[in-house]
């Protein structure tokens, strides 16, 4: 429910008390506020009511019978009794009727301890139950999808997963059959409820008919210890409260922030703790062996290890030589600073970058000015989409956006991508920012530009370009927001882990920032900027690079180019992984660090909008895997620098006080109610670089398609593929490809087919499966990155189709 | 006795009262013409405010005070005619639409003209295929000469009809679940407010009226409200059809003049109970409302003096049982109608009303328990809070409280046929003859 603006009170009467409440609000909301719990089930405060389920109903004076508090909104004056023996009666006896067919299994059910229902019939419920007739029974329980199970004895048919579905993530696949006594929640036959956030249903069910396969008899929940944290799975900072028994991590449930996710997570963020336990995890350092094999390592003890990367670092930078970074979004603020500073300080370089050349330009992401928050969307008076599929690459985003749109009424167009999640909301789509012509705008009112980057294909300058191009040309109206999609990759940006730009915001010729670090870090860099990923890489195919730290990437996969990724680390001398897993990356290296990561370290994060959360450790990281602010703090200080920096307290401590955008940012302000939020970061002092913009007819020329690659939610990422429960879940290796054109060149769907640049320099070849979709446009390729082998990925490249038979 | 408004055509013309040409040899589509030609909206909107008309689905609100509710100056608006009749013992609608569906068009399109609503819904019950063909048969006979369609009689009024045959379930006779099922979703209530006239079919205003209602409208606009508000009593004026069944000698549908005593509707009408018996009970207005016992057989048949009496009119179904009736396993049958019927919204309606037919039908079977009467009362509170009529409700809609009216009433009326379930007297309930444990099967052409 969107938050009432209003900021006016009226009285009203709460059981002879009077309390201030708003008007408008539900009823059972502002009692609660005003400290009386009204039971419910079927209320959920981010879902429609519905009044289903009848325990809230509460006496109103004036209206004829009880009212549900669900439903009823405050007016002012309005005399309400939550307490009447009337009230109770019914109250009992609803509790009488749920409770006669409910099979009372607590003891074997997941939900048990920490059941509305049991904990409603302990509060408000009869003491027992006067039904001796035959209960009703279902088979239980049965498989909604490859995550949750349905018993639909223990449902108590309160329509919360089924509203949640087509309300909030739009897949009404789950709905009530039959009637009466006989309702049931169904999916349909033959249809999954394929739905990105499907855990959701599980945990807003009031009781234990939804249970998720992967905590299903894990734990008990006085067994288990819950801290609050921040999800990272992708950039939106979904918060949530991890629980962990016997030190490993078992479940992860949203928690409701009235800024953010309202309580949602998405499937990939629910479930993918799962990684943080693999057997699969870098657990000791290890140094490749000079006279073996490849891919043969020996495990070293970490001193050994910090030692002989000191040592190298000493070498190259007496004989003059290059040290470059790249990777980092994985790491919180305070490892992202560390890094960042070791970077500068220990290696006197700004070759670092936490993007891999697949992302937008990091002056362009700092140094936007009027930014958007979530929280705009619903007010906006328009929202243009420039960007990525959100439903695929942020999807609790996307469920705000959607929110906005569907639920608000706010206009959206989508530019870009081929097909989205959200094209069927729009009011109009576009497949190219060239085609967009802002006289669609409305006239008055704030207009939220989302931009991301579409493809991998498509140019990050020109998009960024055209972004601001349009700021300009709307002026104050336009609240920008720029999106990236890796974990923490923004706090990354903010952090310095771009070749251009300081700690908060700053560029790297920043003299007032440049002061400031000064008397904290002991040390030169220079002045200018550094190199990006793919200048770094190229640069190590011409041998120019002498030690690469790649820290949590894998420029084999995710680089666009993984042959010349592939040479650039061959051709680099020395090359250190730090990382939570062996990667592609990793048999390349020269020393292979293991990482503690998500669940295992404490610090702070920022999401996209540049809310700086918190997150905390609740496991023990494996083995020997470590913090990496405490490898680079380690090296740095064999180096004999004082590196500072020794807890994440200390570290956050010393970016609020260099780092110009986080000044102010400190623990005590996540504290409280409004410390719940996370902190806002200011605005930056970066000036956005444009280049040329979009050629106005971005059509190929030629015969061939247009190439798109856009992240599909189920990918071969460590987040899927390390998690037992998910990694069976991805699409596999397909193209999509409009019906007509299938049609047109005589392909049938589901074949195989071949697809080629047709620029042979581009070396893009793949064998896939073809889908038609006609949210596709025409002249069209779709290949969802990351679902098979690597490939090559050229910017405006255009592919022809061949048939395989 | 007062002239038969509604039942006239189909006594006169038995073997082609629901064709065009019969009804137009009996003052067919005048009133439609008089309301379009020489009538302003407002004028015919004034005329069935003045004749008193109330509803004939169950609740007898006034027809025009509820057109009243319609936002003046929003449009499109709709006009739903609710034919899902489907109260257990009521079969007026089905025979209106089957033996005299054009005084249903015509009241439509008249009522429509008063709306100033150009589409109308005619949503029929699924079960009732004979009565959908007529009811499509008559609105093509009357598209085909110009009462449907655009500027009817040559005025600038037009009016489509569309007939929607529904999928057979009772809960879409509540006028909310009717509208919900209409628009293609779940056949639900829906909570008030927004009310249908201000937020209806497809989010529009909607009046919500019934066959009989409309079947009024021809007569009324031809004769005048006055004239209809002559018949019958002040506050209940005109006539109804009233469907009779059970233990009289002459089931049937009667369309009588309002105020006439039970006593003369079964004396008189039904021909005196079956083998000359009495009557032990009577459900006076369908079967949710709660029962009457013979005491109450001189009250006259008037809503509002029904409701003083502590149940309803409602739909006009009037049911008879005589001293035979077995009142325990004939009100057994009418829970497990409510139970089988719950649309499952509502906790208290979806488990409660199970629960009653389950313990009553336990008790039928031999195994009554001293508690049990208490434990029937006790639930049917949990449902209808105070067990009053009209009823106070834990439920969205009122099928929760009519699944359990005919309970509280008969166990305080008949304490004994209850108490002999649990002292273990009773015979089982599957060796037990069924006859005359339910309503009498009637047919609508009585």
């Amino acid at each position: 429910m969107p938050e009432n603006d209003t900021l006016s009170t009226v009285p009203i009467s709460l059981d002879g008390r009077e309390v201030q409440a708003s008007p408008g609000q539900l009823l059972i909301a502002a009692a609660e506020e005003a400290g009386v719990y009204i039971p419910r089930f079927c209320w959920h405060p981010r879902l429609r009511p519905v009044a289903m389920c009848r325990m809230c109903l509460v006496e109103v004076e004036g209206m004829r019978g009880l009212q549900p508090a669900c439903y009823v909104p405050v007016k002012e004056g309005m005399e309400v009794r939550t307490q009447t023996p009337l009230v109770k009666k019914v109250q009992e006896g609803v509790l009488e009727f749920l409770l006669l067919n409910h099979p009372l299994d607590c003891p074997v059910c997941d939900r048990g301890g920490e059941c509305p229902l049991q904990d409603h019939t302990m509060s408000f419920g009869p003491g027992e139950s006067r039904f001796v007739e035959e209960k009703r029974h279902f088979e239980k329980p049965v498989p909604i999808n490859n995550l949750v199970l349905l018993d639909r004895e223990r449902c108590i048919q309160c329509a919360r997963c089924t509203r949640f579905a087509s309300d909030v993530a739009g897949d009404p696949l789950l709905e009530f059959a039959s009637r009466g006594n006989d309702l049931q929640v169904t999916v349909f036959p033959d249809e999954p409820f394929s739905s990105y956030f499907s855990g959701n249903v599980v945990q807003i069910c009031p009781v234990g008919a939804l249970t998720s396969i992967p905590y299903r008899f894990k734990a008990r929940p006085w067994d288990v210890t819950i801290a609050e944290t921040t999800c990272g799975g992708c950039a939106v900072g979904c918060r949530g409260a991890l629980s962990e028994t016997r030190n490993r991590l078992i479940r992860f449930l949203g928690v409701d922030n009235d800024a953010v996710s309202w309580g949602w997570l998405c499937d990939k963020g629910r479930f993918a703790y799962e990684y943080v336990g693999s057997e699969n995890r870098l657990t000791v350092p290890l140094f490749r062996e000079e006279t073996a094999a490849a891919d043969a390592f020996s495990e070293v003890s970490w001193a050994e290890a910090v030692e002989r990367i000191a040592e190298q670092i000493q070498e190259v930078k007496g004989a003059g030589g290059n040290i470059a970074a790249i990777g980092g979004a994985r790491l919180t603020n305070e490892e992202a600073y560390s890094l960042s500073k070791f970077m500068r300080v220990v290696c006197g370089t700004n070759d670092v970058d936490c993007q891999l050349d697949d992302g937008l330009p990091a002056d362009f992401v700092a140094g936007a000015r009027n930014r958007a928050v979530i929280n705009d969307f619903a007010k906006a008076s328009v929202i243009v989409l420039a960007g990525p599929d959100l439903k695929e690459e942020l999807p609790v985003l996307y469920l705000r956006v959607r929110d906005a749109v569907v639920n608000q009424g706010v206009p959206l167009f989508v530019i870009g991508p081929p097909q989205s999640g959200l094209t069927d909301f729009a009011k109009k789509v576009f497949d190219t920012p060239a085609a967009f012509d802002p006289v669609l705008l409305p006239i008055a009112g704030d207009v939220v530009l989302i931009v991301g980057r579409q493809s991998a294909a498509q140019d990050a300058e020109a998009q960024s370009t055209w972004a601001l191009g349009l700021s300009e040309q709307l002026g104050e109206r336009v609240k920008l927001l720029p999106i990236l999609r890796r974990s923490n990759v923004h706090g990354a940006i903010d952090m310095g882990l771009s070749p251009s730009l300081l700690p908060g915001r700053v560029t790297v010729d920043d003299l007032e920032a440049r002061e400031r670090l000064a008397q904290v870090w002991e040390g030169e860099f220079p002045p200018d900027p550094g190199r990006d990923c793919r200048e770094i890489l190229d640069a190590a195919v011409e041998g120019k690079i002498d030690i690469l730290f790649v820290v949590g990437a894998d420029p084999l996969t995710d680089f666009p180019d993984p042959v010349m990724a592939r040479r650039a680390l061959e051709r680099t001398s020395f090359v250190v992984v730090l990382d939570l897993f062996p990667s592609s990356a990793t048999r390349f290296a020269d020393v292979v660090l293991p990482a503690a990561g998500w669940g295992e370290v404490s610090g702070t994060v920022t999401n996209l909008e540049g809310r700086v959360q918190r997150v905390a450790a609740k496991v023990t990281a494996p083995g020997q895997a470590a913090s990496d602010a405490q490898v680079f703090r380690e090296i740095a200080e064999h180096l004999e620098v004082d590196f500072g920096c020794g807890t994440p307290e200390a570290t956050l401590r010393e970016i609020a006080q260099v780092a110009p955008a986080y000044q102010g940012v400190s623990l005590s302000r996540f504290r409280g109610k409004k410390g719940k939020e996370g902190v806002l970061v200011g605005e930056g002092r970066v000036a956005p670089r444009t280049s040329s913009p979009f050629e106005k007819d971005a059509r190929p020329l030629g015969n061939g398609f247009r190439l798109h690659v856009g992240r599909a939610f189920w990918d071969r990422g460590t987040l899927v593929s390390e998690c037992p429960s998910l990694s069976g879940l991805r699409p596999g290796p397909i193209v999509r490809v409009h019906p007509e054109d299938l049609a047109f060149a005589g392909i049938t769907d589901g074949s195989s087919v071949r697809v080629l640049d047709e620029d042979p320099a581009g070396r893009l070849d793949l064998l896939r499966t073809v889908v038609a979709d006609e949210r596709v446009p025409l002249g069209t390729v779709s290949v969802p990155h990351n679902q098979d082998e690597p490939f090559v990925i050229r910017v405006g490249a255009t592919v022809t189709l061949e048939r395989i038979d | 006795m007062a002239e038969l408004v509604l039942t006239r055509r189909m006594l006169d013309r038995p073997h082609d009262s629901w064709t065009l040409d019969a009804y137009h040899e009996m003052e067919g589509y005048q009133g439609l013409y008089r309301a379009v030609r020489e009538m302003t909206p407002e004028q015919v909107h004034a005329e069935v405010k003045a004749s008193g008309l109330r509803g004939r689905g169950g609740a007898g609100f006034p027809t025009g005070t509820k057109w009243g509710f319609v936002p003046k100056d929003i449009f499109p608006r709709y006009l739903v005619v609710n034919g899902d009749e489907g109260e257990p013992g009521t079969f007026k609608d089905r025979m209106l639409m089957e033996r005299d569906p054009h005084s249903l068009v015509e009241g439509i399109l008249i009522s429509c003209y008063a709306l100033q609503s150009e589409h109308a819904f005619i949503y029929i019950r699924g079960e009732m295929g004979h009565a959908y063909e007529r009811v499509v048969r008559a609105v093509e006979e009357a598209r085909a000469v110009g009462y449907v369609g655009k500027d009817i009689g040559g005025t600038d009024f037009s009016c489509e009809i569309t007939v929607h045959k529904a999928a057979g379930a009772y809960i879409c006779g509540e006028e909310t679940a009717l509208l919900s099922s209409l628009a293609g979703y779940r056949g639900w209530p829906r909570l008030r407010p927004p009310f249908p006239a201000v937020k209806g079919l497809y989010d529009k205003p909607t009046v919500v009226n019934n066959v009989e209602t409309m079947c009024n409208m021809p007569w009324i606009t031809r004769r005048g409200g006055a004239a209809y508000a002559e018949m019958g009593t002040e506050r209940s004026p005109g006539t109804r059809i009233f469907c009779l069944s059970g233990h009289v000698n002459r089931p049937g549908n009667y369309e009588i003049e309002l105020g006439t005593t039970f006593r003369e509707l079964f004396e008189r009408w039904g021909q005196g109970v079956r083998n000359g018996g009495r009557v032990k009970a009577f459900v006076p207005g369908g079967a949710s409302a709660p029962w009457f016992d013979a005491s109450k057989l001189d009250v006259p048949l008037d809503m509002d003096v029904l409701g003083k009496e502590g149940s309803m009119l409602g739909s006009g179904a009037v049911m008879v049982m005589d001293q035979d009736a077995d009142i325990p396993r004939a009100v057994w049958r009418l829970v497990k109608f409510f139970a089988h019927e719950s649309c499952g919204q509502c906790t208290p309606c979806r488990e409660g009303a199970d629960w009653l037919e389950e313990i009553l039908e336990r008790m039928l079977d031999g195994h009554g328990r001293p508690q049990d009467l208490d434990l029937l009362f006790d639930v049917c509170d949990n449902i209808s809070p105070g067990l009053n009529w009209p009823p106070a409700q834990t439920t969205i809609c009122p099928l929760g409280p009519s699944a359990t009216a005919p309970v509280w009433s008969t166990i305080r009326l008949f304490p004994e046929e209850y108490k002999r379930l649990v002292t273990g007297a009773h015979t089982s309930l599957a060796s037990s003859a069924p006859a005359g444990a339910e309503p009498a099967g009637v047919t609508a052409d009585a």
